[in-house]
């Protein structure tokens, strides 16, 4: 056997081995400090839990955040949220928000005017081509597109009197998300896990599970200027779920462990002369967090200890909807492992052209699996904890734009709401006679995040950070009322 | 009340005024928080408030004198005036500064925090054994005439004015030919530019001499327009979707505003486009005045698209690197082709569809049932512009004769031919004009006779009040000689407006601007501003700590021609400074979050440095100065990055695009900030991600592989040859007795456990181990 050593070497470090083994032992950096961790990891997650903060509010100049789990204000209806995102602008005609008067007007000029900034648009109203139906106890009408949301609509609050103020993509995601029309501003699942923290400490708090552009992802879960911590971490259900997590491929399982041993074998002899500074403590943690992501994030993502009901449920098995179903299932998982705040990202609504084709194709896509994301979190007792918002930056127009298509709306458009706390089987809020414009109880993009935040046990004016000398707040100066009527 | 009636009827008027005054101070507190409930209430009543003595009396919109320097105890501590200062507030507080850092820890500390990057471990051992008494002083002046100073610290100040080499995130169009801005930046911390000239060149470089008039531009010149670039920072979201244009014009117009007085005047504004600021001195009507300095350039009524696009076509808000001839044949083909593309587009989408409608109709006449009808669109079909009634008629009729795009094309090949002949036309046009030249990515007045500023109800531009003429701050203005805008001749090329505004705020007297520059230097030294908020000077604002340290500080530095490295060196040569970061637990009840500097605050690396470091450590770092940025893209595992086969991908981080979506995901995921307007302090976060990227990110990996080899090849042939090479290299000391019998075992067991017989698999753990230790990620 080729010594790496010369003898005289081998001796010198073996004699100090002896020397040191006290001080030192071995048990630092091998097979013992794995069970040795392990221990230590149950105290580190028990400690977690004990330590439960105040809510949200924060000092000026506050240095150290957190994502342990803080007490809301008040018993919360909900826990937890699944935030359905359907960029584009699905259209409130078709799928929620049936109004006869069109079919009997199709074709001719809309007797309202439009407003310029609609550039799209033409005069001539357009009839929808999907049939209506009652469905439920409640009977509340949706399209021949939504069937499997219809199983479940005595469980959803359709509002259809949202109201944006914003006709461009950009902004009016921005306005959805952040309430503010302009970047910058933290995202509401941000907002959510900094005032709310993490039920699981190997999981961050906040997932975005991205099926679109990155551009609208990091547009819709940007922290602004939150703390990092709180940004959403990006989740695929394909391949590696997060970033950098998986360990590359020339290393062993056990070689990880011996550098993961020999670092916080450095980390600890660092920190003994800098205990003052206690984010090396937490960076310390962070490894063993990370070493357990590594597993637990693959679990999450690893579908197949789900029952063929459960993979049949969500569509697992039909090419349409395998991409979005188990997007929606890994949902309910992280949910159940105590993750915050999923959101869901999709961007494929914008139908200026060829609309019948187009949100055929998108709700083929995505109501099965929506259906049986609240059925599922219903069957397993997850659904009165769980708050689900299906909502996309603003809705269309009843005129046709082109030969076929509908332009933005942002004077009124249809959202629902279900789970944790919500009044299911209601109707809120009433479009006209063409679906153009919310003329009762107009719910404002502040309006939902007031809700939102309340669900959670929270009050939307005392969620605040300090920023350029305001306490800043999701809502901010714009004046925002909980939806009262759709909460149970 | 009655005893103030009582008292008051037995006293003289001055004095019952002394006592109202007494009890409202007794009920509302200190004359300065009077004067903020006043402007309050005469905010809440709509009123336009005036500027008072009282509010000029605060602090930071005092002039700054130079305060004598105190007399301490520890006088033996003192090694610039600056320790004086630190020292007399430790003293108050029992505390006193720490001893020195040893050597090594210094060496590292200053490189770290001038270069971003570690000494070498040559640079290390001659530092230690250098027996000169002067031996750190000359050091510093080494330290400060190295290039990658500009690299260190020129990012802070691409931080400070939100540099972003793209639009907005939606559509994140690149900006073509912005990294000239950040080359000028480098180039001139590395030249000490004296601020002053710093902020003229960068408000107005453009109107410091009659470039329209230069034939050829000379390297100052140039650096002059490209520093204009400072303004065009902020995200434009006209280059965006064209909907909305005219609010996104305010939009930009008004960010880059704000974003100049954040990092210059370091006072936040946005609140004051809709209302007098609450808390600060900040009319509603001042923030106009400023507005309308920038109004000739950045025009809502004479917009030019900031990057060229099919949505914008037209002359872009740049200046082409060329000569006269080439700049004024740029700039007319340029108007030329947006006015043919107006024209082409027009007539594609209105004007032909029109005539070949009425051509169908014409040719379908007899199909008219109604008589008059048809007598009536014989006439109008031979028109173009008609009558809403008429126009009204011919839609019906069109309608009853079942017209359509579809049909229309069916019945004339010639239309569609036609159609074709214009988008071909189109496309040559656009494929020309995408061929920008060189340019100074900056601002310059597009006329001189902008429209008229208006003050903005609420901020809404849709509801304009009274015209607004431009003006500087007027809590920061001189009262005995207030700011003149001047009269110019429209033919003079530019208003001056910028350099006007850019000459009051260098102005040796001027209270915000030497103390906000100070306190940025001082904050990147110490980790935090002697004003812990470095945007905001104002009533909201911290307090200094020092007051009379940054009062010192700013005198200096003005005094000294606003030259930044005579700052930085007299505050690396200061026993504040050299200190060693030890903490002791007996001290810390005293100043607890170490505000007052009783030892050296430690730092966590930024991003940048963190990259750098690794690429510097493993041998690999590309140390190539200025130009075009590396690009990133999306990469295979979904992050963004460098191309990992492109030739700039071991240069420094500064060098990176910041195309504002495409940040490599490692420098995010370490706080380098998504530039949605600027970022005055990095944060600091301890995310777990950052663990899953130290233990398996690429880049990382293959830093502890290069590493690994570097060691390997030149650490010497023993073992502890190679182990103390590592730890020179990574941390800059010697390893410990307990590190060698630590690393010895493991390496022991590796080779019997993995038959890593030659050691490479184990060292490459033993750098990857390094590399992720808190010891390399933080500097003492």
């Amino acid at each position: 056997m080729k010594h790496y050593l010369p003898a005289q070497s081998r001796q010198d470090f073996r004699a100090a081995s002896v020397g040191h083994a006290r001080a030192l032992p071995r048990l630092l950096w091998r097979r013992t400090m794995l069970r040795e961790s392990a221990g230590g990891l149950a105290g580190i997650a028990f400690s977690w839990l004990l330590s439960q903060q105040a809510p949200a509010s924060i000092p000026a100049g506050q240095a150290s955040f957190d994502l342990r789990p803080k007490a809301p204000h008040v018993v919360p209806k909900a826990q937890r949220v699944i935030y359905i995102f359907m960029g584009g602008g699905p259209s409130q005609i078709d799928l929620f928000d049936p109004k006869p008067m069109l079919a009997k007007y199709d074709g001719q000029p809309i007797p309202l005017e439009i407003n310029q900034r609609a550039i799209g648009a033409s005069n001539k109203l357009m009839a929808s081509p999907f049939k209506f139906q009652q469905h439920g106890r409640s009977g509340i009408e949706l399209s021949e597109l939504l069937p499997h949301l219809a199983e479940v609509v005595d469980d959803i609050a359709v509002v259809r009197s949202g109201v944006t103020t914003r006709t461009d993509h950009g902004e009016a995601l921005l306005l959805l998300h952040t309430g503010r029309p302009i970047s910058g501003f933290p995202s509401i699942g941000c907002w959510v896990s900094y005032a709310l923290g993490s039920d699981n400490d190997s999981l961050p708090a906040y997932i975005a599970m991205p099926d679109s552009d990155p551009e609208w992802t990091r547009h819709a879960t940007t922290a602004g200027w939150l703390p990092a911590l709180y940004q959403a971490a990006p989740f695929n259900v394909s391949g590696s779920p997060l970033f950098d997590l998986q360990r590359p491929a020339f290393m062993t399982a056990a070689e990880q462990r011996s550098y993961l041993d020999l670092t916080q074998a450095l980390n600890r002899r660092h920190q003994q002369t800098r205990q003052e500074l206690t984010e090396l403590d937490a960076r310390i943690q962070n490894f063993e967090l990370a070493a357990r992501m590594q597993v637990t994030a693959l679990q999450q993502v690893d579908l197949s200890n789900e029952t063929a009901a459960t993979q049949r449920l969500y569509g697992l098995e039909n090419d349409t909807t395998k991409k979005f179903g188990a997007q929606c299932l890994t949902a309910r998982r992280l949910i159940e492992s105590g993750v915050r705040f999923v959101h869901l990202i999709r961007n494929d609504w914008d139908h200026h052209g060829k609309l019948k084709k187009k949100l055929t194709k998108s709700t083929r896509e995505t109501d099965q699996p929506v259906g049986a994301l609240l059925k599922d979190l219903k069957q397993r007792g997850l659904l009165e904890s769980t708050l689900v918002i299906w909502a996309g930056e603003f809705g269309r127009l009843p005129v046709v734009e082109g030969a076929d298509g509908r332009d933005h709306n942002p004077f009124g458009f249809s959202f629902w709401l279900a789970g944790g706390g919500i009044k299911g089987g209601s109707i809120h809020g009433v479009t006209d006679d063409f679906s153009y414009t919310a003329v009762e109880d107009q719910v404002t993009m502040p309006d939902l995040h007031a809700t939102v935040l309340h669900l959670l046990g929270l009050d939307h004016r005392n969620v605040s950070f300090p920023f350029e000398g305001r306490d800043e707040t999701l809502t901010g100066e714009e004046p925002a009322s909980i939806i009262r009527p759709i909460i149970a | 009340m009655a005893v103030v009636f009582q008292v008051a009827s037995s006293l003289r008027r001055g004095t019952i005024l002394m006592v109202v005054l007494a009890v409202l101070t007794a009920i509302y507190g200190q004359p300065r928080a009077l004067a903020e409930r006043a402007r309050l209430e005469a905010t809440a009543r709509g009123e336009a408030s005036s500027i008072t003595d009282q509010d000029r009396a605060f602090w930071s919109f005092q002039q700054p004198i130079r305060p004598p320097t105190p007399r301490v105890r520890h006088g033996h501590q003192v090694r610039t005036p600056i320790d004086a200062f630190i020292l007399r507030r430790l003293e108050q507080n029992g505390l006193a500064l720490n001893p020195d850092a040893d050597r090594g820890t210094l060496i590292r500390r200053l490189y770290y925090d001038m270069l971003g990057l570690p000494p070498d471990p040559n640079e290390v051992a001659a530092f230690v054994a250098d027996p000169d008494p002067q031996s750190y002083e000359k050091l510093v002046d080494r330290v400060l005439a190295s290039p990658h100073y500009g690299e260190r610290w020129g990012r802070y100040w691409l931080d400070v004015v939100g540099f972003a080499e793209s639009s907005l995130f939606i559509g994140d169009k690149p900006r073509p030919d912005f990294w000239r801005y950040r080359d000028y930046v480098i180039g001139s911390l590395n030249a000490d530019k004296p601020y002053d000239q710093f902020v003229r060149e960068q408000l107005a470089g453009d109107e410091m001499f009659d470039w329209r008039a230069v034939d050829l531009f000379s390297p100052d010149q140039i650096d002059k327009l490209v520093a204009t670039g400072f303004l065009r920072c902020p995200p434009d979201a006209t280059d965006n979707q064209p909907i909305m244009q005219e609010e996104k014009m305010y939009a930009a117009q008004q960010a880059a505003m704000e974003v100049s007085m954040k990092a210059l005047m370091g006072l936040t504004l946005n609140c004051v486009r809709c209302h007098s600021h609450k808390y600060d001195p900040l009319p509603h009507e001042d923030y106009y005045q400023l507005i309308a300095v920038f109004q000739p350039a950045y025009d809502p009524a004479n917009w030019l698209a900031g990057i060229w696009s099919d949505a914008n076509p037209g002359t872009v808000r740049a200046i082409p690197l060329l000569d006269r001839r080439g700049r004024e044949k740029y700039f007319r083909q340029s108007r030329a082709w947006k006015a043919e593309r107006s024209t082409l587009t027009k007539e594609l989408n209105k004007e032909l569809p029109l005539r070949w409608r009425m051509k169908y109709i014409r040719d379908h006449l007899s199909e008219i049932a109604e008589n008059t009808v048809r007598d009536r669109v014989k006439v109008l079909v031979n028109h173009i512009e008609l009558s809403k009634a008429d126009a009204a008629l011919v839609s019906q009729v069109a309608l009853e004769l079942g017209l359509s795009r579809e049909k229309l094309q069916e019945a004339y090949p010639e239309y569609e031919h036609q159609q074709q002949q214009i988008r071909d036309r189109l496309t040559a046009i656009n494929k020309e004009a995408e061929k920008l030249p060189p340019v100074a990515w900056g601002l310059f007045d597009v006329s001189t006779t902008p429209s008229p500023t208006r003050l903005l109800d609420r901020g809404n531009y849709e509801t304009p009040a009274h015209e607004v003429p431009p003006g500087v701050l007027t809590v920061l203005d001189d009262p005995q000689n207030p700011c003149q805008f001047p009269q110019i001749s429209p033919d003079s090329g530019t208003t001056r407006r910028r350099l006007t505004l850019a000459n009051s705020i260098t102005r040796r007297d001027h209270p915000l601007t030497g103390r906000v520059m100070v306190n940025r230097l001082w904050q990147h030294h110490f980790h935090t501003g002697i004003v812990a908020t470095p945007d905001d000077f104002g009533a909201r604002g911290s307090r200094p700590t020092h007051p009379d340290l940054l009062d010192w500080l700013t005198v200096e530095f003005i005094e000294r021609g606003w030259r930044i490295k005579p700052i930085h060196r007299l505050i690396l040569c200061a026993t504040t400074y050299r200190q060693a970061s030890l903490d002791d637990v007996d001290k810390r009840g005293a100043d607890p979050s170490n505000r007052l500097l009783w030892h050296f605050p430690k730092r966590r690396l930024e991003a940048e440095a963190l990259r750098d470091a690794i690429l510097k450590v493993s041998g690999g770092l590309d140390q190539r100065l200025f130009g075009k940025s590396v690009p990133t893209e999306k990469l295979e595992d979904g992050q963004y990055g460098v191309p990992p086969d492109h030739s700039g991908r071991y240069r420094r981080s500064v060098y990176i695009s910041t195309r504002r979506t495409w940040i490599p995901t490692l420098l995010a995921t370490f706080d380098a900030p998504f530039m949605d307007t600027n970022c005055p302090r990095r944060s600091a976060g301890v995310i777990p991600q950052q663990a899953l990227a130290v233990m398996n990110n690429p880049f990382i990996l293959e830093g502890a592989e290069r590493f690994a080899q570097r060691i390997m090849a030149e650490g010497g042939t023993t073992f502890d040859q190679r182990l103390r090479s590592a730890w020179l290299l990574a941390y800059g000391r010697k390893p410990s007795e307990e590190e060698v019998s630590l690393f010895s075992h493991f390496l022991e067991d590796g080779r019997r456990d993995t038959e890593d017989i030659d050691g490479a698999k184990s060292w490459r753990t033993i750098c990857h181990a390094l590399f992720s230790s808190n010891e390399f990620l933080y500097v003492d």
